[in-house]
């Protein structure tokens, strides 16, 4: 109730380390919401593993017989133009757009925290040739540099994996720099000079896995951005096949023929997936650190 | 007799972990007009969930007991048949925040945000509203006026903003004024002068005032009497001469001993050992006895109010009634 | 303040240069040759000569990027060969397009948003403060040109051909055929119909956004000391929280709308394609398309340009809505 207890936080102590707050996390049982976030991500990882056993037909099989053909118990969620079945191209595809979103993801992780703690730490030279970069990556919506980009190297798995962790790694390096400026100052850090240890292992040791929550936030609720994104490529018709954008162009290209089918189930396979995603980011958010704002 | 405050058997409990714990508990305090009574207690003691159960701006989860009576002015503001709260709060009873705890608006100049409670509490309003401003900005001691009035929160000192808010406290013209740590955060000589004001505001306005503390050394500048808290009950209370020179409450001993020679604000209030109990763990008996250099068996009872000579002093505490009898 | 003004502004410009530059090296390793997609098979060599001379394609690399950084400074950025026109003109043909667009979404996003959040925060933890939730969530996590799919799939198809609503909405362009020859009146009824489905599209996906941010931070500001003592002074909820709380709360998202612009151009470029809306964004995947490589890099540093000075104008608004940031 008095204010000054709540003021009386020790400087001096490091922060619980993320690993004892995800345990605090799990330990309370999370949010109603977040568990529910969590099976989801859950099912949509076992539907893409085991998406040739689960898939009722080859999803490359075309049959202009049966083209175009509504929902009905042969095909669960209809056929496309070519007669292709939507329900095995959608669990296939869940391999392809998780996938992209997860290796991108991690890859933006490895890099804007390897760029964003160096520069947070060192400072100086290193530290402005890190945000100029942040500030050319950011200077163009992603978006409209991924297009130009693609369109130039033509799209693949690899190269689309590659430019989304190029052009997300600016996130995660504010973040971890933001923290780190903020923690360098903090006394355990000094004290840590004191005992003599050196500057990576201050940095390794006791520097990252502080800064690391925010990060972990804003990468889970960044998997949910970086599905919709890549669809929205492959929507552009810059996307590789099977993709769930490219599912939902050839709903377009249908539309006014009434298929509603081809644009409708992809779609919610997306939004469910960001939902769950999302759920999961602003689970860890509220129990890692109530306050914190996650920026992009 | 009606004082102009009366509190009686006021209970407020907190949710926790086992269902509802007492912070507050039992309290009974009284104050007239032109007076000032200094609320005395460390962090946790209860003293502020005291101070804002008289506005009715309790944390969302705090319960009050049926029993508990607050009666400013003869009129009942907690409990079933209490007014309505927005006129009692700014109105009947002014609230003076903390310097430095944010009770400034920081975007909104100061002139616009007394403004709004002069209008609110006094029916005025165009022109006749800013000479007021002006006016209580006079009152409490600011120079220069309008200016301060035109000025943002951050261009003031720590000192002109305490003023600010002992006018923003002021504006809405009240009987009673609840000061909580009006001075902690300021340095020693503007708090000094602070409390000078409080104290010729009290006096020329004929308010009543409620000064929350933990410094006693804020007690012996300030106040005319004095209620020492404890783990959320009052332990003792008399005029402030008499208690700081003979206290009668160990509790009250130990901490005028804490207090330096030279009665140097600063000081740390707890310098007993052990620790003052958390709500929910206040057990039956007399809440001070786990810190008492002098617990007795009787200490497990809990001990009733007894009287201090002709002063109007009380204490309770089972050694007392032995010193007595 | 004049000086901070010029002072940003200044340093844009290298950032503007590396991106030029970054885009050029990006657009020399490109496979093809732009000159074959204006050139028929039948053609001779020598057409085929001329025409790598007119594009100025047979200079080397270097003397070009420095000839496009050049005339790119004095704001010529080339011809655009699928377009038939100048870089120049077929940028200012469809930028007034997409800035109509994203600023009609951008104010109605945030009005939207904000009013959310404010219900929200004002209701914490009722059935209305879940149930929007709910609603922003999934808003949120839809792609935006899903969603003006669905539109165009209910208000468009299935509101005309199928239920034959008395309303239902243009699914393409910014005007109907024949928009020259009407009157004002209805050319203004004529805009506005073609404008409800695209904008309705981006006002859900951003708005919803806002609204998280705003729940947030007026959450953040309630509990704010100066908030709990204008209630102390006995202020009205209404007054507590639109002139307490709320100028508070909205400079963050003042921070937001700066971050928020990029957001707001990706979504138009989605929208724009999905509603043959003629703006930039989809000026940029009609010039992907057909490799119009001056196209698309004009473009793109025209994004670049509309960012910063996106992010110029948050600041400055920042600086007149918080009386404690100054710049010198």
């Amino acid at each position: 109730m008095d204010s000054r207890t709540a003021v009386s936080s020790d400087r001096s102590k490091a922060p619980p380390l993320l690993a004892g707050r995800v345990a605090r996390w799990s330990s309370l049982g999370g949010n109603r919401m977040a568990r529910l976030g969590l099976m989801g991500v859950g099912v949509a990882a076992g539907l893409a593993l085991l998406a040739p056993m689960l898939a009722p037909h080859d999803p490359m099989q075309t049959d202009l017989t049966r083209n175009l053909l509504a929902p009905s118990w042969d095909h669960l969620l209809g056929t496309d133009q070519l007669g292709r079945d939507v329900l095995s191209r959608l669990l296939h595809g869940a391999r392809v757009s998780l996938g992209i979103a997860l290796l991108s993801g991690t890859l933006s992780v490895v890099i804007g925290v390897a760029l964003g703690a160096l520069g947070g730490y060192l400072g100086g030279w290193v530290d402005s040739v890190v945000m100029r970069m942040v500030d050319v990556v950011l200077a163009v919506p992603r978006l409209v540099l991924l297009v130009t980009v693609i369109a130039i190297v033509q799209p693949s798995v690899t190269a689309i994996v590659l430019l989304l962790a190029f052009t997300q790694w600016p996130a995660p390096a504010r973040l971890i720099r933001a923290e780190i400026l903020s923690l360098k100052e903090r006394d355990f850090v000094e004290a840590a000079r004191a005992l003599g240890y050196s500057r990576t292992r201050i940095l390794l040791r006791h520097l990252v896995p502080n800064a690391l929550s925010p990060v972990l936030v804003a990468a889970t609720l960044g998997v949910s951005h970086t599905v919709i994104l890549e669809s929205g490529l492959a929507f552009l018709g810059l996307g590789v096949p099977l993709s769930w954008g490219t599912l939902l162009l050839s709903g377009q290209a249908n539309l006014l023929t009434g298929a509603w089918w081809l644009s409708v189930f992809p779609g919610v396979a997306i939004a469910l997936v960001a939902i769950a995603f999302n759920l999961v980011g602003d689970g860890l958010r509220d129990a890692l650190d109530p306050r914190q704002e996650v920026r992009l | 007799m009606s004082s102009l405050l009366r509190v009686a058997d006021l209970t407020v409990s907190f949710p926790d972990r086992h269902g509802r714990a007492p912070v507050v508990q039992g309290v009974q305090l009284s104050l007239e007009a032109g007076e000032i009574l200094a609320l005395v207690g460390e962090s946790g003691s209860g003293k502020t969930v005291t101070a804002l159960s008289l506005v009715r701006l309790l944390p969302p989860g705090a319960t009050v007991a049926p029993e508990s009576v607050v009666e400013i002015g003869g009129i009942r503001v907690l409990g079933p048949g209490a007014t309505p709260a927005r006129h009692l709060r700014g109105g009947t009873v002014g609230v003076v925040f903390q310097e430095g705890s944010g009770a400034l608006n920081p975007v909104r100049r100061i002139g616009e945000q007394l403004r709004e409670v002069v209008v609110r509490h006094r029916g005025v309003a165009g022109a006749e509203a800013g000479r007021e401003v002006v006016r209580l900005l006079e009152e409490v001691g600011l120079p220069e006026p309008s200016r301060v009035a035109s000025s943002f929160p951050h261009q003031l000192s720590g000192g002109m903003r305490q003023r600010v808010l002992i006018a923003l406290a002021l504006a809405g013209d009240p009987r009673l004024l609840v000061a909580d740590e009006p001075t902690s955060a300021l340095d020693a000589r503007v708090q000094l002068r602070i409390l000078a004001l409080i104290r010729e505001l009290t006096r020329t306005r004929g308010l009543g005032t409620l000064l929350i503390t933990h410094d006693l050394g804020v007690v012996a500048h300030t106040s005319d009497r004095v209620a020492v808290m404890y783990a959320g009950r009052v332990l003792e209370e008399g005029r402030a001469d008499q208690l700081l020179r003979s206290p009668g409450h160990p509790y009250t001993r130990g901490l005028l001993a804490a207090l330096p020679s030279g009665r140097q604000r600063k000081a740390p209030l707890a310098s007993m050992p052990g620790r003052m109990p958390p709500p929910g763990l206040r057990g039956a008996g007399c809440v001070f006895r786990d810190r008492c250099s002098q617990e007795r068996p009787r200490c497990r009872e809990e001990p009733d109010w007894v009287s201090l000579g002709e002063t109007g002093g009380r204490v309770r505490c089972w050694l007392a009634l032995e010193a007595e009898g | 303040m004049r000086r901070y003004l010029l002072g940003r502004l200044l340093l844009a410009v290298p950032l503007l240069l590396a991106l030029a530059t970054l885009l050029f090296m990006l657009v020399e390793l490109a496979p093809g040759d732009p000159a074959d997609l204006l050139i028929s098979p039948g053609m001779t060599n020598e057409v085929r000569e001329q025409v790598r001379t007119n594009l100025g394609l047979d200079e080397p690399a270097p003397v070009r990027y420095l000839r496009w950084i050049a005339a790119a400074a004095t704001g010529d950025l080339g011809f655009s060969h699928s377009r038939g026109v100048s870089v120049r003109v077929a940028l200012a043909q469809s930028l007034p397009n997409t800035l109509l667009l994203t600023g009609v979404s951008l104010v109605l996003a945030f009005a939207l948003g904000v009013g959310v959040g404010i219900v929200q925060a004002v209701r914490q933890s009722s059935w209305i403060d879940s149930v929007l939730n709910l609603f922003v969530l999934t808003f949120y996590s839809l792609p935006s040109f899903w969603l003006g799919v669905i539109l165009i799939l209910v208000f468009s198809y299935g509101a005309q051909s199928v239920w034959e609503w008395p309303i239902h909405f243009p699914a393409s362009g910014a005007t109907s055929v024949g928009y020259d020859l009407m009157g004002p009146g209805e050319r203004i009824v004529d805009r506005v119909r073609h404008l409800i489905l695209p904008v309705g599209t981006l006002v859900l996906v951003m708005g919803a956004g806002v609204a998280r941010y705003a729940r947030s931070a007026l959450l953040e500001v309630i509990r704010e000391d100066y908030v709990r003592a204008a209630r102390a002074r006995g202020l009205g909820r209404a007054r507590v929280l639109f002139r307490h709380a709320l100028p508070n709360a909205l400079l963050p998202l003042i921070t937001v709308f700066g971050l928020y612009l990029p957001v707001l151009f990706s979504g138009a470029v989605f929208v724009e394609t999905v509603f043959a809306w003629p703006g930039m964004g989809r000026l940029m995947v009609d010039a992907v398309a057909s490799r119009d490589f001056p196209l698309v890099l004009g473009g793109s540093l025209v994004f670049a340009v509309l960012v910063v000075v996106g992010n110029l104008v948050a600041d400055l608004l920042y600086a007149w809505a918080d009386p404690r940031v100054r710049y010198g």
